[in-house]
C-alpha cells in the first residue's frame, strides 16, 4: 500500500480568494475533509506515489510563477526552426539556412534572426517527441498530457495552475490566474475540474476585453441594479438546477463586474503600450497577443496561452505566406517579448514556452510542403528555472527521430508543470473518482531542461 | 467511352492540336478489379502458389538474407513478382505460354536454365506446374496479398489478415421489434422501452413538465430559438389536446427548423465561408440547407456527397471534399467519424492502439478515394511562375500493373519554363473560342483538366488591367462605369473559381503506404487495393466507379454503422446524450446502455428509409423527451453531468448553443428572422445553369449584366441599407451584411440575421464566437462553457443596445429607424402589468409569477422606459434565459 501524504497543492490556504463566490463548495470541503484520504474528496485529494521523487526539493521547482505559453498550432517545422541540417540535400533541408546565435555552437534557421541573440535566454529541446499525428488529437495531448479518448476530459496546464493556486492571487489584482489569448473553439479547458479554472478567453489581443463598458446612458449604480435584480430573479432557477454550468454563470457575473471596475483592466489596452514596443511585437496575432500576455503577467496572471494558427504547411512551406511570414511573427514577438521581460526583470519569475503538437517530415513532399511528423520535433523554453543556452536532446543526422534523450508529450508537460510549482507526480482525483496527474501518467520533468 | 469524347478528339485533331490532350484520353483503361472474394474454384495465391515458392524458389529468390535475390528477382513481395528480374517479367497475366516463369520451370532436367538449378532443390511436380499455370491463366492475382513479413519480426499484432469481430447490427439481436407504422404506436415503443430500462435499474422517471416549459424547450430544439410572444400566447392559450403534438409538427416543417438542424450539420461537416474566394463551401452550405428543408433522406443526403464529381455550380455536395481539399488521407479519416463513428485517424499514422483497425484497413478504404483530385486549383499564394505552371500542367497517361490487372496512371507533367510563354499563347488559341461545357463533355467521368478555368481566371486578370489602365487614362465616362467592368472581371474571376475548384475522380484504385509504415505485412510505397474495414467489399468495374462504390457501400442498410450512428446521434441530439457513450467514437466493444432501445431505434429509421425528419418526430412526441431536465441532487458529488450510463428520466439540462443564444436575441428584435435570408450571387441556380457554355468574352459580358443589376438595384439583388453607417460599413464591404432585401427587413442593421445566415464562422470576438461557435476547425467543435466575455457581451454589448432600439419616424425616409419588434411592442402596451407580462413572455416564454411581479415592482416603475430596460436586461442575464430546460 503507497503511503499517501497529504497533498501539497489545494490545502485550505487558497479558499479565501475562493470564499466569495463558493461558499458551497468550501462548505462541502471542510464536512468532507475526513474524506480526504479515501481518495475521492468532493473537491479532490492528493496521494504521491511514495516511489517516485519529491519535486519540490528538485532544482528549478517552482522557479516560475508565470507561464506565457505559445501554442503553434498545425504542427511547427522543426528544420526549419531549431535543428536545420544545412548539410542535407535540398529535398531534405529546403530553403533554410543555418545562422550562428549568441551562444557558441547553438545554430538554428535563417528564419529566426532576432531570437538567435537572445539563444542566451534560451533553451531548444530538440528531442520532442509525440504519438499523435491528428491536429486535434496532438494538440489535446501536449495540452492535457492525456490523449483525447472517449468522453473523458482533462484540464490543461493552466487550469491545473488556477486549481492548485496556493498562493492564491496577488492581493490586489483582479484577474483570473488562467488566461487565453486567440483561443481555438474547444479547448483547452478545465476538465473534470470546476469550470472556473477554465481559461477566460480573449477573442482577439487588438480588441482586448470587450464589453467592458456598460451601455451609454448606464452607469454603474445602474448596472449593478440589472445584475442584482437579474441574481434575484434567477434565485429559483439556480435553486433548481444545481448543474456546475449553471452554478457557474452568477459568479462569474461578479468577476466581470470586478474586472470592469477594477484598475487591471489596463492590461488588455494595448494602445498604453508605446508605439514603436506595439510594432517590435508585431502587429499580429502572435506579437499582440504575446505583448497582451506580457502585461496580463505584469498584473499577477499566472499562465496565458497565445495561440497561434496557420502552421499546417502541407503546401509550399517557403511561399512567403507561409513560413517565412509565420517565422517572422514569432521570431519578431518571441525577441520582443524576452527583451521586455528581461529588461524589467519579470523574466527571473517567468517561464516562456514555445510549443506545438509535433513536428513536420525531414523532407519535402511533392507538394513543397511538409507534412505531419510526430517522431521528432523541437520545441523551445525560456526563462525562469530553464538551463539557458543549451540544447538538450537531438535527432539522428536525417533529423527525423530522436537519437538521444527523448521528451516525450508527457514529459514535456510535467517539465513545464514542475518549473510552474506543480506537484507533477502527485495524483489527484476528479469529482467522479478518478486520478489524475499534471504531467499526465507518466511525464517525467526532464532536468536536463532545468537549471 | 462515349460518343462526345470521340467526337471532341475529331474536333481537336482537326484544328491541329493532337497534343497533350489526346494523349491524356488516349488510355481509358478498362478497369477490371479482381476483388477479394475470389470464387471457391479460382486458385488462392497465398495457400496454394506462395508455399510452392517458398519451398522450391526462395533460397535464392527473397529478400531479408545474407545475399542478394539472384538476377534481382523476388518471389516474397507481390509488387517485385510482378516486376521480375533486373531485365525482364517472368509473369504475363492471362498467358501462361508467354511467361517466363512457367518456361524455366518447365524446362528438361538437363537444361542448364531449369529452375531451381540442378543441385539446389527439387524440380517442380507435375501438379505444382499446373497450379502455377492455373494461377497466371487466371490472371496472376495476390488476392491483396502483398508480401511476406520480412526478417525475424514478428508478425504485427494487428494487420491484415487478423480475424475480426463482426460488427453486428443490434437490430438483428431483437427480432421482436417490429416498428410501428402509426406515429402514436412508435413513440409508445420508445417510452416503453426507455420506462422498462427505468424500472430495471430503480430509477424514478422525472415529472412531466408543464406547457410552459414544453414551449420552450420545443422550440429551442427544433426552431433553434425562442418563440415570439405571439407564438408563446397561440401556444398557451391552446387548449386541444394535441396541441404538442400540433405544435412539434408545425416547428419541424417551419424554416426555423432548416437554420436549426443546418446549424447542427455545419458543425459537423465545419462549413466554412469567411474569405473571397469561398462561393465553394457557401454553395455547399446551401445545398445543406436545402437538403434539410426537402428532408432528403439521410443515405441520399451522404451518398451525394460522397461520390459528387465535378464543380461546386454543377454539384454543390463536392463541397463536402473540398473542405479537405487534397488531404485524401485526412477526408477519409473524417468521413469515418462522421458516418461510421469511428476515429480512424489514429490509423492513418499506426495502428489504433484501442480499437481494431490497422493501418493497413486504413489504406485499403483510402483506396477508394486516392484519386479524389481537387483540380484547377491555384491557392492565391502560389507565385505567378507556378501559377503559370499549373495552368500549363499537362497530364499524361501510362500504363502499369497491379496485381496483374493493367491500370491507368495520370502524371503530371510540368512544361518547363522557357516553353512557358509559347504554351501559354497555345493555350490561348487553344481555347478562345471553347467553352468550358465543350471541354468537361470530352472526359467520360465529367471531370475537366482545369486549364480552362485557369486560363478564364488569367482572362479575367488581363481585363481588370485593362480596366485599371483604361481607368488611369480617363477613358469611362463615369465612375459607374468603369466600377462596373472591374466588378464584372473580380465576378468572373470568382465564376472561375467556382467552376475551378472541381473534383476529379480518377479510374485509380489503389493507395499507397506512407514512409512510415512499419509493419511487417507490407512496405512503404506498397500499393493497397479497396476493401471496406467490414462487409462484404463490392466490386470495382468500368460502371462501379470507386468513389460510388465506396459511397454505395457506406450508406447502404447492410452497413451496420451507418444507421446506428444516425440513429445515435439524432437520439442525442434531442437527449442530450446518446445510448452509446460518444456519437463518433463508437468501438465494436462499446455497449449501448440500452441495447433493445438501440435496436428498435436502428430499425425504425432504416424502416422509414432513414427520414430524419420522421424520426425526430417520435422522439419529440415521447413522454420521455416531455419530462424534466437532469439536475444533480444536493448530495451528488459530481454536479458536472449525470454519470455513465445515463437512463433517461428525462433529457439532459442544456446551456443554449452559441446559435440558439444569438438567434433567440434576433427573435426580438427583427420580424420574420426566419425568413431573413442571406444574399448569395450565384443563388439562382437557373440562372447560372450554363455558364460554363460561354467562351470567356461572352462570360464577361454575362457578368456585366449580373453586376449591372446588382448596381441599379435590379429587384432580385437589391441589398436593404443599414441603418447605421458606421457600424455595419465594414459589414456591408464582405457578404456578411448582406441579405436578400424585403419589406419587412428594410432598415434593419445588417449585423442582424440569423447565425445560419451570417458567415461560418463568425470572426474570433464576435458574440457567436464568446458563445463557443465552432471555429470550424474540426468535427463538432462548437462548445457550451460559460465565461466571462459572454457575461460581458450580455450586459454591454452590441445587441443588448439594438434590443432597446424604438421605432422611429422622421420627417425624411431617411431618417426613420426600425426598432426592435419585442421592445416596440412592450412600449406600445400601456398597462403596466401586462408590460411586464410580456417582456417575461418574450424573454423567458411564460408569465410572470406574482413573486417576481411584486419584486420587479417594487425595485422598478415599469411606467418609466428606464425602468422596464433594467427589467429587460436583468432578464436577458438570468441563468433561466441561457439554458434549455
Amino acid at each position: 500500500m503507497r503511503n499517501m501524504k497529504k497533498s501539497s497543492c489545494n490545502s485550505g490556504e487558497h479558499f479565501e480568494s475562493f470564499a466569495r463566490r463558493d461558499f458551497l463548495s468550501v462548505m462541502a470541503l471542510a464536512g468532507a475533509s475526513g474524506s480526504l484520504f479515501a481518495g475521492a474528496g468532493p473537491l479532490s485529494a492528493a496521494l504521491r506515489d511514495d516511489d517516485g521523487p519529491d519535486p519540490s526539493k528538485m532544482p528549478g521547482f517552482g522557479k516560475a510563477r508565470h507561464v506565457i505559453y505559445l501554442m503553434l498550432s498545425g504542427g511547427f517545422s522543426h528544420m526549419d526552426s531549431f535543428d536545420p541540417r544545412p548539410d542535407l540535400p535540398e529535398k531534405a533541408r529546403g530553403q533554410t539556412q543555418a545562422i550562428d546565435t549568441n551562444v557558441d555552437g547553438i545554430r538554428i534557421a535563417n528564419w529566426f534572426p532576432k531570437l538567435a541573440g537572445h539563444m542566451d535566454k534560451i533553451a531548444i529541446c530538440n528531442s520532442r517527441k509525440s504519438r499523435i499525428g491528428a491536429h486535434a488529437k496532438g494538440q489535446y495531448y501536449v495540452r492535457t498530457a492525456y490523449e483525447l479518448r472517449g468522453a473523458d476530459k482533462h484540464p490543461h496546464l493552466g487550469s491545473w495552475l488556477s486549481y492548485c493556486d496556493k498562493t492564491g492571487k496577488k492581493s490586489d489584482s483582479d484577474l483570473p490566474a488562467n488566461f487565453i489569448i486567440n483561443p481555438p473553439s474547444n479547448h483547452p479547458n478545465a476538465g473534470w475540474m470546476h469550470p472556473k479554472h477554465a481559461p477566460l478567453p480573449i477573442g482577439s489581443a487588438r480588441e482586448g476585453l470587450k464589453n467592458s463598458k456598460p451601455h451609454y446612458g448606464v452607469d454603474s449604480a445602474r448596472l449593478l441594479k440589472r445584475v442584482n435584480l437579474s441574481k434575484v430573479l434567477g434565485e429559483s432557477f439556480r435553486g433548481r438546477f444545481l448543474n456546475d454550468e449553471v452554478q457557474t454563470v452568477s459568479p462569474l457575473y461578479d468577476d466581470a463586474l470586478a474586472m470592469m471596475k477594477g484598475k487591471d483592466l489596463v492590461a488588455f489596452d494595448l494602445e498604453k503600450e508605446p508605439e514603436w514596443k506595439r510594432e517590435a511585437y508585431g502587429e499580429n496575432n502572435v506579437g499582440q497577443g504575446l505583448l497582451m500576455a506580457k502585461r496580463l503577467v505584469e498584473r499577477g496572471v499566472r499562465h496565458v496561452e497565445v495561440n497561434s494558427g496557420g502552421w499546417d504547411n502541407h503546401n509550399a512551406i517557403y511561399e512567403e505566406k507561409n513560413f517565412p511570414k509565420k517565422s517572422k511573427e514569432v521570431d519578431d514577438a518571441l525577441s520582443a517579448l524576452l527583451e521586455d521581460l528581461d529588461k524589467s526583470g519579470l523574466l527571473d519569475e517567468t517561464l516562456v514556452v514555445l510549443t506545438t503538437e509535433f513536428g513536420r517530415t525531414p523532407v519535402i513532399s511533392e507538394n513543397l510542403g511538409r507534412n505531419h511528423w510526430p517522431q521528432a520535433f523541437s520545441c523551445l523554453l525560456a526563462g525562469a528555472g530553464v538551463k539557458t543556452g543549451t540544447i538538450f536532446g537531438a535527432k539522428n543526422d536525417a533529423g527525423g527521430e530522436v537519437a538521444e534523450n527523448v521528451v516525450s508529450t508527457p514529459d514535456w508537460c510535467a517539465t513545464i508543470a514542475h518549473l510552474a510549482g506543480l506537484p507533477w507526480n502527485e495524483t489527484f482525483f476528479s469529482p467522479s473518482g478518478r486520478p489524475f496527474k499534471s504531467g499526465g501518467k507518466k511525464g517525467q520533468a526532464q532536468f536536463g531542461l532545468i537549471a | 467511352m462515349d460518343v462526345s469524347l470521340s467526337g471532341w478528339m475529331r474536333k481537336a485533331s482537326s484544328r491541329g492540336s493532337s497534343g497533350y490532350f489526346c494523349g491524356a484520353f488516349l488510355f481509358m483503361g478498362v478497369l477490371v478489379f479482381a476483388s477479394s472474394s475470389f470464387a471457391e474454384d479460382r486458385i488462392d495465391f497465398e495457400k496454394q502458389i506462395l508455399p510452392i515458392f517458398e519451398q522450391k524458389c526462395f533460397e535464392c529468390h527473397s529478400g531479408g538474407g545474407k545475399k542478394r535475390p539472384k538476377a534481382g528477382l523476388r518471389l516474397d513481395v507481390a509488387e517485385a513478382i510482378i516486376k521480375g528480374t533486373k531485365r525482364e517479367k517472368i509473369i504475363e497475366p492471362h498467358r501462361p505460354d508467354d511467361s517466363i516463369l512457367i518456361e524455366v520451370v518447365s524446362l528438361p532436367a538437363d537444361d542448364d536454365d531449369l529452375m531451381p538449378p540442378v543441385g539446389k532443390g527439387k524440380p517442380l511436380t507435375k501438379e505444382e506446374v499446373g497450379l502455377l499455370r492455373r494461377w497466371i491463366t487466371e490472371g496472376a492475382g495476390f488476392s491483396g496479398w502483398l508480401s511476406v513479413v520480412q526478417g525475424k519480426n514478428p508478425p504485427p499484432p494487428k494487420s491484415e489478415g487478423v480475424a475480426r469481430e463482426r460488427i453486428p447490427r443490434i437490430s438483428d439481436l431483437y427480432p421482436k421489434l417490429v416498428p410501428a407504422k402509426k406515429l402514436k404506436a412508435a413513440v409508445a415503443q420508445v417510452d416503453a422501452l426507455v420506462d422498462k430500462k427505468l424500472k430495471s435499474e430503480g430509477i424514478q422517471p422525472f415529472p412531466a413538465i408543464s406547457d410552459e416549459v414544453f414551449l420552450r424547450r420545443v422550440y429551442l430544439d427544433i426552431a433553434g430559438r425562442i418563440p415570439t410572444p405571439g407564438e408563446a400566447e397561440a401556444f398557451l392559450d391552446d387548449r386541444s389536446r394535441n396541441r404538442r403534438a400540433k405544435l412539434i409538427d408545425k416547428l419541424l416543417d417551419s424554416e426555423a427548423f432548416v437554420s436549426h438542424f443546418y446549424n447542427f450539420w455545419a458543425d459537423i461537416f465545419r462549413v466554412r465561408f469567411n474569405g473571397r474566394t469561398t462561393s465553394m463551401t457557401e454553395i455547399f452550405a446551401r445545398w445543406v440547407k436545402s437538403s434539410i428543408r426537402e428532408n432528403k433522406p439521410y443515405d441520399k443526403f451522404v451518398n451525394e456527397m460522397l461520390s459528387a464529381t465535378g464543380n461546386g455550380l454543377d454539384r454543390p455536395a463536392v463541397g463536402y471534399w473540398y473542405r479537405d481539399f487534397n488531404m485524401k488521407v485526412d477526408s477519409l479519416a473524417y468521413t469515418a467519424q462522421i458516418f461510421l463513428g469511428t476515429q480512424m485517424d489514429c490509423a492513418m499514422c499506426h495502428d489504433h492502439p484501442f480499437d481494431q483497425w490497422s493501418q493497413y484497413d486504413f489504406f485499403q478504404m483510402a483506396a477508394y478515394i486516392w484519386d479524389n483530385k481537387m483540380q484547377g486549383y491555384v491557392p492565391r499564394w502560389v507565385s505567378k511562375k507556378t501559377f503559370l505552371e499549373n495552368s500549363l500542367r499537362i497530364r499524361r497517361s501510362s500504363k502499369e500493373e497491379i496485381d496483374g490487372k493493367i491500370v491507368a496512371v495520370w502524371k503530371d507533367v510540368p512544361v518547363n519554363e522557357r516553353s512557358a510563354e509559347r504554351k501559354r499563347a497555345q493555350l490561348k488559341a487553344r481555347y478562345s473560342d471553347l467553352s468550358m461545357d465543350e471541354i468537361r463533355r470530352t472526359d467520360r467521368t465529367g471531370y475537366d483538366t482545369g486549364s480552362y478555368q485557369n486560363y478564364v481566371r488569367m482572362w479575367a486578370r488581363e481585363r481588370r488591367d485593362i480596366v485599371k489602365e483604361r481607368t488611369e487614362k480617363g477613358l469611362y465616362d463615369s465612375k459607374a462605369a468603369a466600377s462596373i467592368d472591374s466588378s464584372a472581371a473580380r465576378m468572373m474571376e470568382d465564376v472561375a473559381y467556382l467552376l475551378g475548384y472541381s473534383l476529379r475522380r480518377g479510374e485509380k484504385a489503389w493507395s499507397v503506404l506512407p514512409d512510415t509504415y512499419r509493419y511487417g505485412n507490407a512496405r512503404p510505397g506498397d500499393k493497397v487495393l479497396p476493401k471496406t474495414p467490414f462487409g462484404q467489399s463490392p466490386e470495382i468495374d468500368e460502371k462501379n466507379l470507386p468513389h460510388e462504390v465506396f459511397a454505395n457501400w457506406m450508406t447502404s442498410k447492410e452497413n451496420p454503422m451507418f444507421s446506428r450512428v444516425i440513429a445515435n446521434r439524432l437520439f442525442e441530439h434531442v437527449f442530450g446524450q446518446g445510448i452509446y457513450r460518444t456519437r463518433d467514437d463508437i468501438k465494436v466493444s462499446d455497449e449501448a446502455s440500452n441495447p433493445e432501445l438501440m435496436a428498435l431505434l436502428e430499425k425504425r429509421i432504416m424502416a422509414d428509409n432513414f427520414d430524419m425528419k420522421k424520426f425526430l418526430r417520435v422522439l419529440y412526441n415521447t413522454r420521455a423527451y416531455q419530462r424534466q431536465a437532469w439536475s444533480p441532487s444536493p448530495s451528488d458529488k459530481d454536479k458536472s453531468r449525470p454519470g455513465w450510463p445515463y437512463h433517461y428520466p428525462g433529457p439532459l439540462l442544456k446551456r443554449m448553443s452559441a446559435e440558439q443564444i444569438w438567434d433567440s436575441l434576433m427573435t426580438m428584435i427583427v420580424p420574420e428572422i426566419d425568413f431573413r435570408k442571406r444574399n448569395f450571387r450565384f443563388m439562382d441556380k437557373e440562372r447560372f445553369k450554363d455558364i460554363d457554355k460561354l467562351p470567356p468574352a461572352e462570360l464577361y459580358e454575362f457578368c456585366r449584366d449580373i453586376i449591372r443589376e446588382e448596381m441599379s438595384g435590379g429587384e432580385k439583388v437589391k441589398r436593404d441599407r443599414s441603418e447605421r453607417g458606421k457600424g455595419s460599413r465594414k459589414y456591408s464591404n464582405n457578404k456578411a451584411g448582406a441579405f436578400v432585401a424585403s419589406e419587412i427587413h428594410a432598415g434593419y442593421n445588417q449585423q442582424l440575421g440569423r447565425a445560419s445566415e451570417l458567415l461560418q464562422p463568425m470572426r474570433a470576438g464576435h458574440f457567436l464566437r464568446d458563445f463557443g461557435q465552432s471555429d470550424r476547425e474540426q468535427i463538432e467543435n462548437s462548445n457550451r462553457l460559460s465565461n466571462v466575455p459572454q457575461n460581458l457581451a450580455l450586459m454591454n454589448g452590441f445587441v443588448g443596445r439594438f434590443l432597446l432600439t424604438e421605432s422611429y419616424e422622421g420627417r425624411k425616409e431617411r431618417q426613420s429607424r426600425r426598432g426592435a419588434v419585442l421592445w416596440d411592442r412592450i412600449l406600445a402596451e400601456e398597462d403596466n402589468q401586462k408590460r411586464i407580462e410580456l417582456l417575461f413572455l418574450g424573454v423567458l416564454s411564460r408569465r410572470p409569477s406574482p413573486d417576481e411581479l411584486a419584486e420587479i415592482i417594487s425595485v422598478v416603475d415599469p411606467a418609466e422606459k428606464k425602468g422596464l430596460a433594467d427589467v429587460f436586461m436583468a432578464l436577458i442575464n438570468t441563468e433561466e434565459f441561457r439554458f434549455v430546460q
